[in-house]
């Protein structure tokens, strides 16, 4: 176990180490789209079923790193020396470290363990990768002498197949946005269309239901083909769509409207700290 | 015909996952997999998502509509199956970037490497080392001399020496330079890794090569000829 300043030390992967895992991951990826929570067990058996790009645990236990202050585990590292496809790389595939007093220097470490630990598996560099909107772990990996790639290389993809099964998987959420946008008590309907597809949304006080279309609705939102999935998955705010013109709103009310418009497609991190989550 | 139109478009499960894959002589030469993926928007709401991952041709079978092929079918199926949506991950230095957006896909979210180069020279000597075992250069090779400064920001230069078909690493700079190379040491990474291609990286202005035409001619061809691009998406 090597230890650290403040108490802090970074150590291998026990048995029974994954419920504080799961803990941690799950406390951290709260507020992303994308990341499903996970329980000790779908965590480890997640990664021992990762046959294409998931490092071998079982027969490697240094492959996951637990960073612990005062014997309570603040962080842990999840690192692939045998990356799929890459030879020379060891790919820090995830990095996640609690809400602590200098949580960054608590990733730092970490990073600097996985350097030490892909030192000793002959390895000539160490790779992670970062979501362009995540400028805190950026100034980590800044810091700790990485190197940004400055041409945008990976990229999360997507294509709404049908809109209004979409929207109908996702009900409870947009009613629930709606009251945490303060407008749990509006009533009346909104017509979505993304490109040729559309769909209908009718909210009653504390309820919404989407329906294929509706006639006359009190709020019209339409997006273009190319800003709809990075408006639905909550990458681009509708003011950001509205600004670039690939998003119009017609309501009688049109304040009114955008208002609800916001509040239905509000932006949220996504959760990208991972070559792939599949 | 070419392949691209007679090969058999065919499908294989494994688990929860469908692979869809052409296959010229019993060989299976391109293939996309997609399987079940459960996408989070919210504390209350989740989308069932048709991940699309493992795309690749075999290099011989390139350029032949096949990956097309292989792709439509697949995004049917996707389809038939009653998917809301489905997502991927690639580059965008890659030439299936523009098909995927054929196909309907839009950039939603982009995230970027970063490197930690352990050791710039050794990984140099290293990289040269097996540009020189590349069979495309072998031609001549003995006759080669060339100094070379290998600039991988932010490192500091390393030089090597190129001659009687070995390299070897120097501890200082020689006094003539016949050629410079300049990029990261991330963009050296996933050139090395076959990540990206020198084409693109050139394009991109990612990478320079300056000095005596022959050499720096070798060097680009050296770079492409031992690497290739493996992943789709």
């Amino acid at each position: 176990m090597a230890e650290r300043g403040k108490g802090l030390a970074i150590r291998s992967f026990r048995e029974g180490d994954e419920e504080a895992i799961a803990g941690l991951f799950n406390r951290y990826a709260k507020g992303f789209s994308g990341a499903a929570s996970v329980t000790a067990e779908s965590w480890r058996e997640d990664v021992r079923e990762q046959s294409w790009n998931g490092p071998p645990l079982d027969a490697d236990r240094d492959c996951a790193r637990l960073a612990e202050r005062d014997g309570k585990v603040v962080g842990y590292a999840l690192t692939d020396y045998q990356p799929y496809e890459l030879k020379h790389a060891a790919l820090v595939q995830e990095l996640f470290v609690d809400d602590v007093e200098e949580a960054e220097e608590v990733a730092a470490a970490l990073l600097e363990d996985a350097e030490k630990q892909a030192r000793a598996r002959d390895k000539e560099c160490v790779m992670l990768l970062l979501s362009l909107e995540d400028g805190r772990a950026q100034r980590v990996a800044g810091a700790s002498a990485f190197w940004e790639e400055s041409d945008g290389t990976g990229v999360f993809m997507a294509t709404i197949l049908d809109l209004v099964a979409f929207l109908k998987e996702i009900e409870e959420e947009l009613a629930r946005r709606m009251a945490d946008g303060g407008l749990g008590g509006w009533e009346g309907t909104v017509r979505v269309v993304v490109g040729e597809q559309e769909a209908a949304l009718r909210l009653r006080p504390g309820k919404l239901w989407v329906e294929e279309t509706v006639d006359g609705p009190d709020v019209a939102v339409s997006l273009t083909p190319e800003a709809g999935p990075p408006v639905l998955f909550g990458q681009m705010s509708v003011g950001e769509a509205y600004a670039q013109g690939s998003l119009s709103v017609a309501a009688e009310d049109r304040a009114q409207g955008l208002r609800v418009v916001d509040a239905l497609f509000p932006r949220r991190p996504m959760f990208l700290p991972r070559a792939q989550w599949w | 015909m070419s392949d691209g139109d007679t090969a058999e478009i065919k499908t294989r499960e494994r688990g929860a996952w469908r692979r869809v894959y052409a296959e010229v002589e019993e060989k299976d030469v391109s293939h996309v997999s997609y399987g079940p993926h459960r996408f989070p928007l919210g504390p209350k709401g989740e989308v069932r998502m048709a991940g699309i991952a493992g795309v690749g041709t075999e290099p011989e079978f390139r350029r032949k509509g096949l990956a097309r092929r292989v792709f439509q079918r697949t995004m049917d199926d996707v389809k038939g199956a009653g998917y809301s949506c489905a997502g991927l991950f690639t580059s965008t230095s890659i030439v299936a970037h523009r098909m995927y957006r054929r196909f309907g896909y839009v950039d939603v979210a982009r995230n970027r490497p970063w490197v930690k180069l352990l050791d710039p020279a050794r990984a140099c000597s290293k990289a040269l080392s097996r540009m020189l075992q590349d069979e495309g250069l072998a031609k001549d090779l003995a006759r080669w001399r060339c100094a070379v400064e290998l600039r991988l920001s932010p490192h500091p230069a390393v030089y090597a020496k190129i001659q009687d078909g070995g390299v070897e690493m120097l501890s200082r700079r020689p006094r003539a330079i016949d050629v410079s190379v300049k990029m990261s040491a991330a963009t050296f990474m996933l050139l090395r890794e076959g990540l990206m291609t020198v084409d693109y990286a050139q394009a991109a202005r990612l990478l320079s090569c300056e000095g005596e035409a022959e050499s720096c001619a070798r060097l680009r061809r050296a770079f492409g000829s031992a690497h290739r691009v493996v992943r789709g998406g």
